[in-house]
């Protein structure tokens, strides 16, 4: 059993901590010792770069459910590290900012534990090798997510979005766990890679393709693509770092991870080509036609963020059909978009978190965040 | 292998009762025996489920009389795991009971009346013959009729008066179908039935009989004929539709999978057609239901509906891992709608309303009873690592293995409006404003918030645990689908 087993478990044991904590803290903000878990990860993760960049892989189990082949295996590559650094990191900053951008009215016990079991679910989505305990963090990364929005719950608007984000979300999840329970009976396994090594027997099985369509609907959903993108503006409700936290840096790719992690699996088929793609596309276009008439800036930069997200999306639509046209130029050629998606994720992830951080500021310093008044 | 102890889960309860009758005016000393005995008869079960994991199915012929001529008790793992939850949950149930209740209800035979009730729930899970199993359900039933009028209020006995009739129906039904059994098969041991029914082949003839049997059940377990259901479990206080929630359709469940899994078993083409087309109806009828009223106890007692509908589904699928979901979701059911019930029946002691637009920011003033309920919701829904989270993968799992689609989205979807219903009740009632200030709050007993609080440790270990059950449950779910085990130890002669 590896050590990075435990690296997805302590944000939740922090969480469980925290009500113990916090009344021990007195004055202090306690801010700043649930900053310690992120930093503490994002450490252990940034040591593993060089050797998962040499090719390395780590991966290793813990048992659950082992007569039903349901098992706490974690497996870390490169796609792996990058959401998991990007998740320690943003987190580590935006925990940095919430310190100074809540106020002490507000109840920050609850703020940071369910930033923690957000981080440690979120962990859970990228390094799970088994497709149902994927689907556990998964649901629980919505869950969090539902009561982050409703932080501020005596506001009207904040019980509405968050509500409406659980059931788009969980509606989505439902839908891929039927996908998941298709891939199980196919191919009799849970896990990822297994299922990605022996696909290729499965193509002509009259469940691929409904596995596929459950699978991207979960995905799609979660990533707030077209037209499962109306959650997301609604999401603007919770604080502002959550918005920059959850709903552009982290849990709005965890759709965007798992088409990337699928690509092996569905990639190569024309059906996921066009349909990544065109969703991707279509999200890209209506995303920016929506944000340019919008006045609150949070709802500006939600839009764009459904935006860029539908081009990741669908650069990765793009990229899989390098695995059609296999090693060629061609393949080559694809295999760029790829490249593109998976830098343009880090990218963007970074970017409009500091956007969301200045909006933030703009909102406390004057008062109101809707530009033009 | 014979054993006495078998009968215990049933004689007890039936002892302590008539004993309680003589101990009208002490409630408290009421309550506390019968908590005794349900702890005790939980760890019978539980020697009695270890037993039959060594040792084999095990039985009990009355008075020596070897099947097919006496009446016989037969314990394997399914009954027993159903006998087991159902005295873990009802000790729960008693706990709560014993501090919620008034003095009224302590002191007017409310004890005894559960009591017979459980004895009834314990006997036709453990029976082996159709008569006997007849018997058991009218012990219970007799004992709900009190039960559902205890307290007399003008609602409970216009409820009451519904239930009563469209019970003794169906109780009649059950007699014209026994009968019309008997004289096609000769016999009413359910083992000796099923190697008769077996032997003559399921003409159209038992296939008919076998029809009005599932009506009954139907009737009984609320799938598709539901319609008395909402209202006869929102009338009585808490406990006592926690314990209908908890039980009474389980029974109902629990003898059609018997039934159509030991005996009937030849015609799934008809039979389980049948099944899986009254299980869809019912899940779209009980999630219309749930979403569309403003009572909180209306809501519940259609998850109530929902849920028989989903199990319903394992059975009509009937593959090797619907059935084992099956009973995974059969066991959490009887754990979370004790709970849902006991939840309802808190807030509505707390607010005075079952009205959801009446309520708001009860967060503020009682959280931890907030986050039981929103426990209670996940689990509900199924998402994980909750109890409701793996009997839900499996049985879907079988819907996709058999290619049934329909019932597979069905089953699904319903999910997600258990989880529209009760997000409804924690959005209007938990969150928003607080309309009641810390001064003016009616103060939540401790005592009533520790049986919920052990139901929700129950939901939550049953989720992370399931690899602890996971033996027994595979174990039922094989007996289940090889009626031969069954027969064998039942017919096999009296060894012992």
């Amino acid at each position: 059993m590896h050590l990075l087993i435990f690296a997805i478990l302590i944000p939740f044991f922090a969480a469980a901590l925290i009500p113990l904590l916090y009344r021990r803290v007195g004055k202090l903000n306690i801010g700043w010792f649930v900053l310690i878990v992120p930093l503490i990860l994002f450490i252990i993760f940034a040591l593993r770069i060089p050797d998962i960049s040499a090719g390395d892989t780590i991966a290793s189990t813990l048992e659950w459910i082992p007569s039903l082949g349901i098992n706490f295996s974690i497996y870390l590559d490169g796609l792996s590290l990058i959401l998991a650094l990007l998740i320690t990191g943003m987190g580590s900053l935006v925990i940095l900012y919430s310190i100074y951008y809540l106020s002490p009215y507000d109840s920050l016990p609850h703020f940071y534990a369910y930033l923690l079991l957000f981080m440690g679910a979120m962990l859970g989505v990228v390094l799970s090798d088994n497709l149902l305990v994927l689907y556990v963090f998964w649901e629980l990364t919505s869950i969090s997510s539902f009561l982050l929005i409703a932080f501020w719950f005596h506001r009207k608007n904040s019980r509405y979005g968050a509500q409406k984000s659980l059931l788009i979300t969980v509606f989505g999840g439902f839908g891929m766990l039927a996908g998941f329970i298709m891939l199980h009976t196919m191919t009799d396994t849970f896990s990822v890679r297994e299922i990605a090594a022996t696909i290729s027997q499965y193509t002509d099985h009259a469940l691929f393709y409904p596995a596929m369509f459950l699978v991207l609907l979960g995905a799609f959903t979660k990533s707030a693509q077209f037209p499962f993108h109306i959650w997301l503006p609604d999401a603007m409700e919770a604080p502002t770092p959550v918005s920059a936290y959850l709903h552009s840096a982290t849990m709005v790719k965890a759709g965007i991870y798992l088409v990337a992690r699928f690509t092996p699996v569905f990639g190569g088929t024309s059906a996921w080509f066009w349909t990544v793609t065109l969703v991707g596309l279509v999200t890209l276009f209506w995303g920016s036609f929506c944000a340019v008439r919008q006045t609150d800036l949070k709802a500006l930069l939600a839009y764009s963020t459904i935006s860029q997200l539908g081009l990741i999306m669908s650069l990765f639509g793009m990229g899989s059909a390098a695995l059609y046209f296999g090693d060629g130029s061609d393949g080559a050629l694809y295999g760029l978009a790829t490249f593109a998606a998976l830098f343009h994720l880090v990218n963007h992830s970074t970017f409009k978190g500091a956007l969301f951080m200045v909006v933030g500021i703009v909102d406390h310093q004057v008062g109101t965040r809707i530009s033009g008044v | 292998m014979m054993n006495n102890i078998v009968l215990l889960p049933m004689l007890l309860p039936i002892l302590v009762g008539v004993v309680l009758i003589f101990l009208r005016a002490y409630g408290r000393v009421q309550a506390w025996f019968s908590i005794g005995v349900m702890a005790v008869s939980a760890g019978i079960a539980f020697y009695l489920l270890e037993q039959v994991q060594t040792n084999g199915i095990l039985r009990l012929d009355f008075g020596g009389w070897e099947p097919p001529f006496g009446i016989l008790f037969v314990a394997d793992s399914f009954s027993l795991l159903l006998v087991l939850t159902t005295a873990i949950v009802a000790t729960i149930i008693l706990l709560y009971a014993m501090f919620s209740a008034g003095k009224f209800l302590q002191t007017t035979y409310f004890y005894p009346t559960i009591l017979f009730l459980i004895a009834g729930v314990n006997g036709s899970f453990l029976t082996g013959d159709l008569f006997n199993l007849f018997v058991c359900f009218e012990v219970m039933l007799l004992s709900s009729y009190v039960l559902l009028t205890l307290g007399g209020n003008k609602r409970q006995l216009r409820e009451a008066i519904k239930y009563v009739v469209i019970n003794i129906v169906s109780s009649w039904f059950f007699l014209v179908a026994l009968a019309y059994l008997y004289g096609a098969v000769g016999t009413l041991n359910m083992a000796h039935v099923s190697v008769r029914v077996a032997e003559a082949g399921q003409g159209p003839l038992l296939t008919t009989v076998s029809i009005i049997f599932l009506i009954v059940f139907s009737l009984k377990a609320g799938l598709l004929l539901y319609f008395w259901l909402p209202g006869s479990y929102s009338a009585p206080p808490a406990v006592t539709s926690a314990l209908f929630g908890a039980l009474l359709t389980k029974v109902g469940i629990y003898a059609l999978f018997r039934v159509f899994s030991l005996i009937f078993y030849h015609q799934p083409e008809i039979t389980h057609t049948i099944i899986g087309a009254m299980a869809a109806l019912t899940l779209v009828g009980g999630s219309l239901g749930a979403i569309a009223f403003n009572d909180i106890r209306k809501i519940a007692a259609y998850n109530v509906v929902i849920a028989v509908g989903f199990i319903l589904v394992g059975l009509a699928v009937s593959t090797p891992n619907a059935v084992e979901g099956a009973i995974y979701y059969l066991i959490h059911d009887m754990v979370i709608k004790a709970l849902l019930f006991l939840l309802v029946g808190t807030i509505i002691s707390l607010t005075g309303t079952a009205m959801l637009d009446k309520m708001s920011g009860l967060m503020k003033n009682y959280p931890l009873l907030g986050w039981s309920f929103f426990i209670t919701m996940l689990s509900l829904a199924g998402v994980p690592p909750l109890s409701g989270f793996i009997g839900k993968v499996l049985v879907s799992e079988g819907a996709v293995e058999s290619g049934s689609y329909g019932l597979l989205t069905l089953a699904l979807l319903s999910s997600l409006f258990v989880l529209y219903s009760l997000l409804r009740i924690f959005k209007n009632s938990f969150w928003g404003e607080t309309i009641v200030s810390k001064e003016d709050q009616v103060p939540l007993k401790k005592t009533l918030l520790i049986p919920c609080l052990l139901l929700v440790l129950l939901t939550v270990g049953l989720g992370l645990g399931t690899e602890l059950i996971s033996g027994y449950v595979t174990d039922a779910a094989e007996t289940l689908l090889n009626p031969d085990i069954y027969i064998d130890a039942v017919m096999g002669g009296g060894e012992s």
